[in-house]
């Protein structure tokens, strides 16, 4: 055995045996001294099934078994994102857990209450949990809370990366640094550990991790090159003008078709980036099992659906005894561990490298190639097609996107600039509501000084409470203490308070008395609708407004709902690669001294048909089309900037819009929109807050709508705007045009 | 200033309590300072509750106004009457009412804090059991009966009451251990009455009882305890709740009101007469009592029965007589005199032994307020904390002169909160982490 394995506690050596290891691996070497030795934080950042949980808990369960105190509550706190990653965390570690004589207590909403009720009395071992039920147990039984983590020795936070800049990201951090101040040890603080895959700008991360300090840090990488990787791109082309004894067939249709012949027989994932294409494709391909009679191995896996469905699914990936493929939104992308799935299936675009990058590393796992199958239509072109399908936009960003992954092994940095004012008043309110009375000087501290909101000013600060005050989510004692409001109570009251990211209404979906699953209620439904919903379809028999239930008989044929979900933003550098590749013609990837190809005939007919219209209309050179009475603004440049771009135009006085990175400017001439391109330059260029202003319907997070206007303003220009950029783009452009 | 003496025990007492920014327990009337309608209209209030009547009293006032000190003045001439008293601070812990063990926690807190006449200091609940046993021996002596039947005579008034015969049996089962030499039975019996059971199965198990006082019988666990103590010859039972902004804080308006209900319910006994030997001081701050959307105005049956004497408002007086009563801050006067009276407690009522003259007094109010404006004495906590060390720093230094330790000496303002200060990693001088928000207003 190798180095650092004497260091283990005999107890955890005796279970790595069992497991009949070789070797550990790597990582799991090179994380034993910094967490034995528990005075740091330790940054873990592998690919996914590298062994990093195993790095983590190895070194740490042998620390705490050597120094027990049974006495002293948990001693190690496990954050993850997803209450499915906690079941499965549970499983792999029940063994070691017992042989150690560590409780394990997996706390989320759907856990089992007698663990939890277990864990209540006697609060010791492991404690499993997510951000939200942290949350709860902060603000509900703060008292039980600092007894119980009195003795904490690690907090351990998985998937690490789908953390960093986000909202709950923000709410993590913010929790940690919260817990340190209940728990009180100034002189230890509670080392954190994160696990993540493979992330960029690493120097950035323990930055991320905690925050304004320098409290001590290890970065443990995994040096182990890439498994082989299979790559597939394949085009569609939707015929228009379909009819009925068509031998064409819709996209769908040969999508489904080879969807069928790819997957049947083995396990795969199919990621299908919204709810209702999942639905829509996994019943096409229950169907089709249902025509050919044999067995269904299709089935939806996404947010709406019914836990027991979901859970059944992953249960049965798990197995790996059937073959199991599952239709599925970003909720299977996350290290859930189903398993090995032979391939991953992208239908449509990726929102972004790294999801695309988490979704690769679900496919090849132990010794076997990585494939990733990306299935991409473009509609057939018309007379009237316009630039967005002329430029085969999607086929590109596509390949764009494989070749930032594959050939430059890049992938969007997290965008860790936001302001998060709704997370934060989230946190004022939850910090308020957790101790009683709080002054405004140490909130600031505790959440912009030592907490995640760094970006946050006193000023900014000082605005939101007064507005809040106004507002009455909070009201001041004469004392000087803030205390919940009436409405601050209501807020804090609600059963979603826990949570810090949107989660719309739903409607409960019922049949024969059985829930189904859920639905969000924007979308629109009537009695006597058809639906598809967990892959079969139904007929709506009755609304329940008040219950927020819809009551749904099994039926024959229909049309999938509609479900909510946005698309993320396009980074800069892949509307540059995409303008890289569609300038030059070659999209083919360099492998050592050749060029590997990748795509289709298809794929690679749409490829050079948005090569040909490039160059026809000279777009190397000329960055504006003019269609008809339109104008065509083709930047390639993010979407950021994009958006500055069009706000401006519209402040100018053009009905413009953007689709795919392409700008559309109705009524318009080539040098009408040149001039205002100049004029603008000339002027002050206005900032990312005052674009926000023009900005009509501005709520993207949970507590925008109780932010003060000029705070939303400037939390949403910096998150969608990048007015320097835009005005170096403009600069540079006219230039180049002469 | 009198020269009369102060004893080393009661000098002591007022210094440290006053240096750690509590409400000294006992020599309270060395330093009390004006006032003097208010504690007599309570004065009043304990002779009617000795003479078998019931009182109830909202002390209200500002943060840092002394509501705490005069809840402690009052609650001394309630002991010096031979009444029983229970107080405690309310937490979010602590409450009235709750489902998960706060209202049984505040009645454990109470019973810890059980003062009489001879203990003063609290602690003094199994000494009021003992003085019932021993009342009930000499009326089985005089009557020539068992003292098992005294007790049971005696007890049996309570059997009436809700709880009373659990209540009554755990009595019997303290005289049973008493008898029996059983220190278990006893300890257990007085545990049960501390509400220290947290289930019914132990405590049948342990005393034969199948009832626990518990959330939902607080208020009846007071109402038995008042007619308890006055059977073991008290002249009746005065409970201070202290810190009630704590409702005020609660983050469930349900909850909160489930509170203000069980404080109606104590109104309702001590004014409608239903409630005998019984008084509650009840202390917060005027939000508690005057806010329409959370303090105690915004529960209507309340707020009818708590509104202020609009006669007395009119003709510009107070009235003493009112249920809620409001005490104005400390003027800079009263501070003045308040600093004598310290500086009279720490010479131990000597004036030779005064350690600094008159104008020292000023000088050293006069300092407070360029250092933290107003609050120097609408808080005078601190004021009077910085003065104590000021004094003991000068009498251990004979030879340092007072003006120039003046210079020297700070003051910080009294900044309250439920969370302690943040610490940062860093260890960061707490100034590190400043930021103008300390006064912040909104």
């Amino acid at each position: 055995m190798s180095l650092g394995w004497q260091q283990l506690d005999k107890t955890v050596q005796r279970w790595v045996h069992q497991q009949g290891w070789a070797d550990l691996r790597p990582i799991q070497q090179k994380s034993i001294p910094p967490i034995l030795a528990g005075d740091q934080d330790v940054i873990i950042s592998a690919s996914t099934a590298s062994g990093k949980t195993e790095a983590f808990f190895l070194p740490a369960c042998s620390a705490v078994l050597t120094n027990a105190d049974a006495e002293a509550g948990f001693s190690m706190l496990y954050i993850s994102p997803l209450k499915a990653l906690i079941n499965d965390q549970y499983r792999r570690l029940q063994s070691l857990c017992e042989l150690a004589q560590m409780p394990l207590t997996p706390w989320h909403g759907d856990s089992s209450q007698a663990k939890k009720r277990q864990a209540k009395k006697v609060p010791s071992g492991i404690l499993l949990i997510t951000p939200e039920s942290l949350e709860s147990l902060l603000v509900r039984e703060s008292g039980w809370v600092r007894q119980a983590f009195s003795g904490l020795r690690y907090s351990v936070i998985d998937e690490f990366h789908a953390f960093i800049g986000t909202e709950r990201g923000h709410h993590l951090l913010s929790l940690l640094a919260r817990l340190d101040a209940l728990i009180a040890r100034p002189q230890t603080f509670v080392p954190r550990v994160a696990l993540s895959a493979t992330l960029g700008e690493l120097d950035k991360v323990p930055q991320s991790l905690r925050p304004n300090s320098d409290f001590p840090y290890t970065i443990i990488t995994d040096d182990q090159s890439q498994a082989t990787l299979k790559l597939q791109l394949r085009g569609y082309i939707d015929p228009v003008d379909l009819q009925p004894d068509d031998h064409r067939n819709p996209a769908k249709t040969q999508i489904c078709r080879d969807l069928y012949q790819l997957c049947r027989g083995d396990s795969h994932l199919i990621f299908a980036n919204s709810r209702q294409r999942t639905e829509a494709i996994s019943a096409r391909l229950s169907d089709l099992c249902q025509q050919q009679h044999v067995p269904n191995e299709f089935f939806p896996h996404h947010g709406s659906l019914a836990k027991e469905l979901r859970e059944t699914l992953e249960a049965r990936l798990q197995k790996e005894s059937l073959p199991t493929t599952a239709v599925c939104t970003m909720t299977l992308e996350l290290g859930i561990d189903i398993g090995k799935v032979s391939s991953v299936v992208q239908v449509t675009a990726p929102h972004s490298v790294s999801s695309l990058r988490q979704r690769l590393g679900r496919s090849g796992r132990r010794d076997s190639p990585a494939i990733l199958r990306m299935l991409i239509t473009e509609p057939q072109l018309t007379v009237s097609a316009n630039v967005v399908d002329q430029l085969r936009m999607e086929l590109l960003q596509s390949i764009a996107m494989l070749r930032l992954l594959v050939a430059n092994q890049w992938f969007e940095p997290a965008d860790t600039e936001q302001l998060h004012f709704s997370t934060m008043l989230h946190q004022i309110l939850a910090l308020v509501a957790q101790w009683g009375g709080v002054r405004a000087d140490q909130l600031y501290v505790q959440l912009c000084q030592i907490g995640p909101f760094q970006h946050v000013s006193v000023s900014h600060f000082k605005q939101l409470l007064n507005h809040m005050g106004s507002t009455e989510l909070l009201i001041q004692l004469g004392s000087g203490e803030l205390v919940l409001g009436v409405k601050g109570e209501k807020v804090v009251d609600h059963y979603t308070f826990y949570c810090v990211f949107k989660t719309p209404e739903e409607y409960r979906i019922v049949a024969n008395g059985k829930t189904l699953g859920t639905l969000p209620i924007d979308t629109p439904m009537i009695t006597g609708q058809l639906m598809v919903f967990g892959g079969r379809r139904w007929q709506i028999q009755e609304i329940d407004g008040e219950k927020k239930t819809i009551y749904v008989a099994a039926a024959k044929g229909g049309n999938p709902p509609s479900f909510g979900g946005e698309s993320m933003i396009i980074h800069d550098r892949i509307r540059q690669e995409m303008l890289t590749i569609v300038k030059s013609g070659e999209y083919r990837i360099p492998v050592g001294d050749r060029l590997a190809d990748f795509i289709d005939e298809t794929a690679k007919e749409l490829f050079n048909e948005g090569h040909q219209y490039f160059k026809a209309q000279n777009l190397a050179k000329q960055f504006l089309i003019q269609q008809g009475e339109r104008v065509c603004l083709i930047p390639w440049i993010g979407d950021k900037k994009i958006n500055t771009l069009v706000v401006l135009l519209m402040k100018g006085g053009f009905k413009a819009s953007a689709f795919a990175g392409v700008i559309e400017i109705e009524q318009s001439l080539i040098h009408v929109v040149k001039r205002a391109l100049c004029a603008l330059l000339s002027q002050t260029p206005p900032s990312n807050t005052e674009l926000a202003e023009c900005v009509a319907d501005k709520y993207k997070e949970k507590y925008d709508e109780f932010l003060p206007e000029a705070l939303l303003n400037e939390g949403y220009g910096r998150r969608m705007f990048d007015i320097v950029g835009t005005y170096a783009w403009i600069a540079d452009s006219l230039d180049n045009m002469g | 200033m009198t020269n009369q003496r102060i004893r080393l025990k009661e000098k002591d007492a007022i210094l440290h309590s006053l240096r750690s920014g509590v409400a000294p327990k006992i020599g309270i009337q060395h330093i009390q300072v004006g006032r003097i309608n208010e504690i007599k209209a309570l004065d009043q209030d304990i002779e009617r509750i000795s003479q078998g009547g019931a009182s109830f009293r909202l002390i209200i006032g500002e943060y840092g106004s002394g509501k705490t000190f005069f809840l402690s003045v009052i609650r001394a001439i309630a002991l010096k009457k031979n009444l029983v008293t229970l107080h405690a601070d309310l937490a979010p812990d602590r409450r009235i009412h709750a489902s998960a063990g706060q209202a049984r926690n505040l009645y454990s807190e109470l019973m810890r804090n059980l003062a009489t006449k001879s203990k003063p200091d609290g602690n003094a609940l199994s000494s009021v059991v003992e003085r019932f046993v021993t009342l009930a021996r000499q009326e089985a002596e005089n009557n020539g009966t068992t003292v098992t039947a005294a007790i049971e005579t005696r007890l049996a008034l309570l059997t009436e009451w809700v709880g009373g015969y659990d209540f009554a049996k755990v009595i019997g089962a303290y005289w049973q251990g008493h008898e029996q030499d059983n220190e278990t039975l006893k300890a257990n019996a007085i545990r049960w009455l501390r509400a220290e059971y947290s289930t019914k199965t132990q405590a049948k198990q342990e005393l034969g009882v199948g009832s626990i006082i518990s959330d939902t019988t607080f208020y009846d666990g007071l109402k038995l305890m008042s007619l308890f103590v006055r059977l073991a010859g008290y002249q009746g039972l005065l409970v201070n709740l202290d810190e009630m902004v704590n409702l005020y804080k609660m983050n469930s308006t349900q909850a909160r009101n489930a509170n203000y209900e069980q404080i109606l319910r104590m109104l309702n006994d001590c004014l409608q007469g239903s409630a005998e030997h019984l008084g509650f001081l009840l202390g917060g701050t005027p939000e508690f009592l005057l806010d329409p959307r959370k303090g105690l105005y915004s529960y209507e049956a309340l707020q009818s029965r708590l509104a202020e004497n609009s006669f007395a408002r009119k003709a510009g007086v107070t009235d003493y007589s009112a249920c809620a009563l409001h005490l104005s801050s400390l003027t800079p006067e009263e501070l003045y005199i308040l600093l004598k009276n310290l500086r009279h407690v720490f010479a131990g009522g000597d004036s030779g032994q005064y350690l600094v003259p008159d104008n020292a007094l000023h000088a050293f109010l006069q300092h407070c307020n360029q250092s933290i404006g107003d609050a120097y004495f609408t808080t005078p906590r601190n004021t009077i904390k910085a003065f104590i060390d000021f004094l003991a720093v000068l009498a251990q230094n004979p030879s340092f002169n007072w003006q120039q330790l003046l210079g020297k000496t700070t003051i910080t303002a009294d900044l309250p909160s439920d969370m302690p200060d943040p610490i940062s990693l860093q260890e960061q001088a707490p100034s590190g982490l400043k930021n103008d928000l300390t006064d912040f207003k909104l």
